[in-house]
């Protein structure tokens, strides 16, 4: 539910004020946090799985011709 | 100290953003204090807008590839970014206080033709409070944020005269629902 209040006025920010609020460098580290992949185990990733599938086959390939 | 940029650079620092995250700085820096301001406006505290506008930086360079310029300014994003942004923050709480400047009460009353009376101001701001969202937000923004009718449509992405009317329409409704409460 929404509430209006009514004040005489609000203390405005300074200029030092907004300049110490402003940060890239924290935003960039929000940023590399909210893109950066989570790191999944070698079992669960799909492409580790097919090549360790195929490497094992190859070897039972190879195995198999000796 | 931020700089402002024409449209042609501001293009230019998008496309950048857009291909390397590390050019955003530039946009942030020429729009962190009119974003911050905006949500200072609305919040309660100085903490608690800086909060809200890194969050609005956050979003926007997350979705800055899917930015597409349609003719309004870069600020007309993060304007809406930063109002859902607003939004969210107050959803979390259950009763929402917003503070309003008697100056802005003042204005919006003489646009009613009315002149600034405490008993008249809180009957209508209970009644903005009620107004759909959308309406809800452009007296918003047209009285509480200041914000021009050129301004409003870029937001919306409608014309400047279509904003101008949507706000009048909204007051001439409220004109009435106020008519129709003192004659009770």
């Amino acid at each position: 539910m929404k509430k209006y209040k009514v004040i005489k006025e609000k203390r405005p920010l300074t200029d030092d004020e907004i300049e110490g609020l402003k940060s890239f460098s924290q935003l960039t580290q929000s940023y590399q946090r909210a893109t950066r992949r989570p790191e999944v185990p070698l079992y669960k990733n799909k492409w580790a799985f097919v090549a360790l599938v195929i490497a094992v086959l190859l070897l039972l390939l190879m195995l198999g011709e000796l | 100290m931020s700089r402002q940029y024409n449209r042609t650079e501001e293009l230019i620092y998008i496309k950048k953003a857009q291909d390397d995250p590390r050019y955003f700085g530039v946009l942030y820096d020429a729009y962190h204090k009119p974003i911050l301001l905006f949500i200072y406006g609305r919040v309660r505290d100085k903490e608690t807008a800086a909060d809200v506008t890194q969050q609005v930086f956050l979003k926007a360079m997350l979705n800055i590839k899917k930015y597409q310029d349609r003719g309004f300014p870069f600020s007309s994003w993060l304007y809406r970014i930063a109002m859902n942004e607003v939004n969210m923050h107050y959803r979390e709480q259950k009763i929402v206080e917003v503070e309003i400047k008697e100056k802005d009460a003042a204005t919006l009353m003489q646009e009613m033709g009315d002149e600034f009376a405490e008993e008249k101001i809180a009957i209508i701001l209970d009644l903005i409070a009620k107004l759909p969202e959308d309406q809800n937000r452009i007296i918003e923004m047209r009285f509480f944020d200041r914000l021009s009718f050129q301004e409003i449509g870029d937001i919306l992405g409608i014309t400047e005269p279509n904003a101008k009317m949507r706000v009048y329409r909204i007051l001439e409704k409220l004109k009435t629902d106020l008519l129709n409460l003192l004659n009770r």
